[in-house]
Formats: C-alpha cells, sequence, structure tokens
C-alpha cells in the first residue's frame, strides 16, 4: 500500500505532494481502526492523482532564463547521444568472444533504451535548442549520432568489419569537435582543470598502451620455430597473425580514441564552470580506465584464454550510461538535488 | 472564500459531516461517517479546502509516532455557505414519502 500511496503522491503538484503522501500514509495505517481497508485509501489516492485539477501550463513566453535552461538542455542531450553513438563502435565485434545468456539479455533490454535514448534525444535538442550557433551544433551532433547506422551499413562488407565501420566514427568524432569548437567561447574560467583532466586521460591512455604493448608484444617472438611444420602449425600460425592484426587495430583505435577524449575534455572544459570540468575530467579518467581495462581484457584472452572478456560488455555499458548521465549533468544542466527542498537537500550531492 | 461551481450529493454529505461536528475531524472519520467512498471524500475535501470553505491542519499527538492524521474543518464562511448549501439541497432533493 506504502509504495502506492508514494507513486500516486509522486505524480501530485510539488506543492501538495508532500502533505498528501502524509496523510495517506497515516490513513492507510489506521484505516483498520477506522473500519476501512487500506487498500480502499491506496487506491482512493490513486484516483485522487489522477482526477486532480492541475494548474495549466502557463502561456507566457519563456524568460531568457528559461531559453537559455531549455537551450543547455538540448546541448545536454545532443552531445550526450553523439558521444553514445561514439563509443558504439567498440560494439562492432569480432567472432570469439564469450557471452553469458542472461547478462545477453540485460545487454540487450539496456542497449536498447540507449539506442531509443540516441534516436529521442537528437530531436528533442532541436526542437528545445535557441541560437543559430548553438543549432548548427546540435544538428552536427544529431549527424554524428547516425554514426553506428552508417557503419552497420558497412560492417559485413569486409573481412574485417572493424576497418569498414572505422570511417563512420572517425567522422562522427570530427563533428563533434567542429560541434564542440562551435560551442566555445571564452568563458574566463580558468583552464587549470580542463588541462589537467587532459593530461590524466592522455596519461591512462598512454600506460594502458604501454602496459598492453608489453603484455602483447613479448608474445610475438615465440619460437615458432620450434613447432613442427604441419596441418596444426599452418592454423595456429593464421589464427596467431590474425590474433596480431587485431591487436595492432585495436592499439591504434585506442590511441585515437584516447587521443579524442582527451581533447573533447579540454574542449567541452572550457564551456564549463570549474567544478563541471572536474566533473567533465573524472569521468573522462573514469572511462579512459575502463576502455583500458576492456582492451587489456581483450589481449587476455589471445594471450592466456581467460574469461576476463565476460567482462568487456558490462564495462562498456556501465561506462556508456555514465557517459550520458554525467553529459546531462554537467553539459544539460539537469540537477540532482532541488536546492531548497529540506528532504532533498540533506545529504544530497551537488554536482552543479 | 469562493463559490463551489458544483455541489453534489456526496458534497453535501461530506459538508453536512463536518456541519455536525463540533471538533476539527479526521479525514477517515469523515469517510466513514459520511458514508461515501475514499476516492470521492479526498477530492472534495481537496476542493473544499481550495475554495476556502474548508481548514485542515496536523494532528497533534505526540504519542503517536510515524505519519500523521490531517483534521478538517470548516471555516467560519464556509460554515455559513455549507448550512445555506445543505438546506438548500436538501429543499430540492425529492422527498420520500413514508406510509
Amino acid at each position: 500500500m506504502s509504495l502506492i500511496i508514494r507513486a500516486a503522491a509522486r505524480t501530485l503538484p510539488a506543492g501538495i505532494r508532500d502533505r498528501y503522501r502524509e496523510q495517506w500514509l497515516a490513513d492507510a495505517r489506521d484505516a483498520t481502526e477506522a473500519g476501512l481497508r487500506p487498500a480502499s485509501i491506496a487506491l482512493a489516492a490513486l484516483a485522487f492523482a489522477i482526477t486532480i485539477d492541475r494548474p495549466l501550463p502557463s502561456r507566457a513566453a519563456p524568460t531568457a532564463e528559461q531559453r537559455a535552461r531549455r537551450s543547455r538542455l538540448a546541448l545536454g542531450l545532443a552531445i550526450s547521444a553523439a558521444l553514445f553513438s561514439l563509443s558504439q563502435y567498440p560494439r562492432i565485434g569480432f567472432s570469439g568472444l564469450t557471452s553469458v545468456a542472461i547478462w545477453d539479455f540485460a545487454d540487450f533490454f539496456v542497449s536498447m533504451l540507449l539506442v531509443a535514448y540516441a534516436v529521442l534525444a537528437p530531436i528533442t535538442a532541436l526542437v528545445l535548442v535557441r541560437g543559430a550557433r548553438q543549432r548548427w551544433a546540435v544538428v552536427l551532433l544529431a549527424l554524428a549520432t547516425t554514426a553506428p547506422l552508417a557503419a552497420g551499413l558497412g560492417v559485413g562488407q569486409s573481412f574485417n568489419s572493424y576497418l569498414s565501420g572505422l570511417p563512420p566514427f572517425v567522422a562522427a568524432a570530427v563533428l563533434i569537435a567542429v560541434a564542440c569548437a562551435l560551442l566555445w567561447r571564452p568563458s574566463g574560467g580558468s583552464l587549470r582543470a580542463p588541462i589537467l583532466g587532459t593530461i590524466a586521460v592522455w596519461a591512462v591512455t598512454a600506460a594502458g598502451l604501454i602496459y598492453g604493448a608489453a603484455v602483447a608484444w613479448p608474445a610475438r617472438t615465440l619460437p615458432v620455430y620450434a613447432l613442427e611444420t604441419t596441418e596444426y602449425y599452418a592454423e595456429w600460425l593464421q589464427l596467431k597473425l590474425q590474433f596480431e592484426a587485431l591487436v595492432d587495430q585495436t592499439f591504434v583505435v585506442w590511441a585515437i580514441a584516447g587521443a579524442m577524449l582527451g581533447i573533447l575534455v579540454f574542449v567541452v572544459g572550457r564551456l564549463m564552470s570549474e567544478r563541471r570540468s572536474i566533473a567533465l575530467g573524472v569521468v573522462a579518467v573514469a572511462i579512459s580506465v575502463l576502455g583500458a581495462s576492456g582492451v587489456l581484457g581483450l589481449l587476455e584472452l589471445g594471450m592466456s584464454g581467460t574469461i576476463a572478456p565476460v567482462l568487456l560488455d558490462p564495462l562498456r555499458l556501465i561506462a556508456q550510461v555514465l557517459l550520458v548521465a554525467v553529459t546531462l549533468v554537467s553539459v544539460g544542466g539537469l540537477r540532482l538535488a532541488r536546492v531548497g527542498h529540506r528532504h532533498d537537500v540533506e545529504g544530497a550531492v551537488e554536482l552543479l | 472564500m469562493q463559490p463551489l461551481s458544483r455541489i453534489t450529493a456526496a458534497t453535501i454529505d461530506v459538508l453536512s459531516v463536518l456541519d455536525e461536528s463540533a471538533m476539527p475531524s479526521w479525514g477517515l472519520a469523515i469517510i466513514k461517517s459520511s458514508g461515501r467512498p475514499a476516492g470521492s471524500v479526498y477530492p472534495i475535501l481537496e476542493r473544499l479546502e481550495a475554495s476556502g470553505w474548508v481548514t485542515s491542519s496536523w494532528e497533534e499527538n505526540d504519542a503517536r509516532t510515524g505519519p500523521r492524521r490531517r483534521y478538517y474543518e470548516l471555516t467560519a464562511d464556509g460554515a455559513t455557505a455549507a448550512r445555506s448549501a445543505i438546506a438548500s439541497f436538501r429543499a430540492r432533493a425529492p422527498r420520500v414519502v413514508t406510509a
């Protein structure tokens, strides 16, 4: 009953929400004492929430502050959708990754939600955005969001789907960079946070690359001559060469992605306040670490056949959800806590 | 205080309960006494309160913990209007003739 009442109260206008929540909870608790069924109170709460007269939305023209807020939200939606689409590149996939059935379902479900978001967010952004430059930036970001679709048309056309799918993602990265450049304006803020964030991202990427190289390259010096020249040797050699080629491609993509992420932290970070810039840098570093974990897991699959790659998809999905959420908060201006409300302020984390 | 846009039989029942009570009435007691379902009484009380006919307050009972009960009572103007509305409604209502 409590859950139904809380849900019903949640839909009420803010001014009366807390009052009716408490009143209905008390009534449901004491209904038996009054000779009534607690369920009737819960149903009444639902009926009340559905039928209550609500104030009509204001027809007045939005204020300058409201327009600016909507525009920020539009940019947050567009950038998060474009970055999500860019992060879809690792999903192109190659044969040989292990999978878990339950995880596959969860992956499918969450991925479908994110894909729906990537379709709806740019459309919403185009409706909300104000200002010529911002509109152009949103258009470019919307185009960047279509990268997975474009790559999907190209994947399967060649032996190496990673290479055939790469150009749309590179184009998307360029479009995002151009959009960020369009949005750039001297903020007068400190450059310290964006620069430190960029350096941190590049450092993590470089450390991962060096470590990965230290793990991967010695394997190439295996004394292959020790094996007999048999059919098994030919198959083994072919697999080894394929894997080495894949490692090389992964390293290239890894380096490009890390470099672009660092640039993104700098370009976008300059548009933000110092606190948001720090938040962006932290998230970018987290994504770099997750990416490094994923690639190292991939290498480990080829090296020792561990189950580390099972972690790749969860890590990737967590990073994508985090990416969308933090972009919406830091760029879109969404607030996690509503200042001025007693219950929300207590213990709430202020990200803005 | 604003006049009500419509006064239904259920509204009259709620007003009657409030008018007959000398003390502020607990919401559930109004439901019980009026014989109307909670889904009808809550919106009526909300409408009466929004129109200034009724005022409500939280219970002051330190012995009871957890969420507080809400008590309703007619305002001074609301009491006058309620009695008038009840009388007017009963005058218009069809009379039941018993043997």
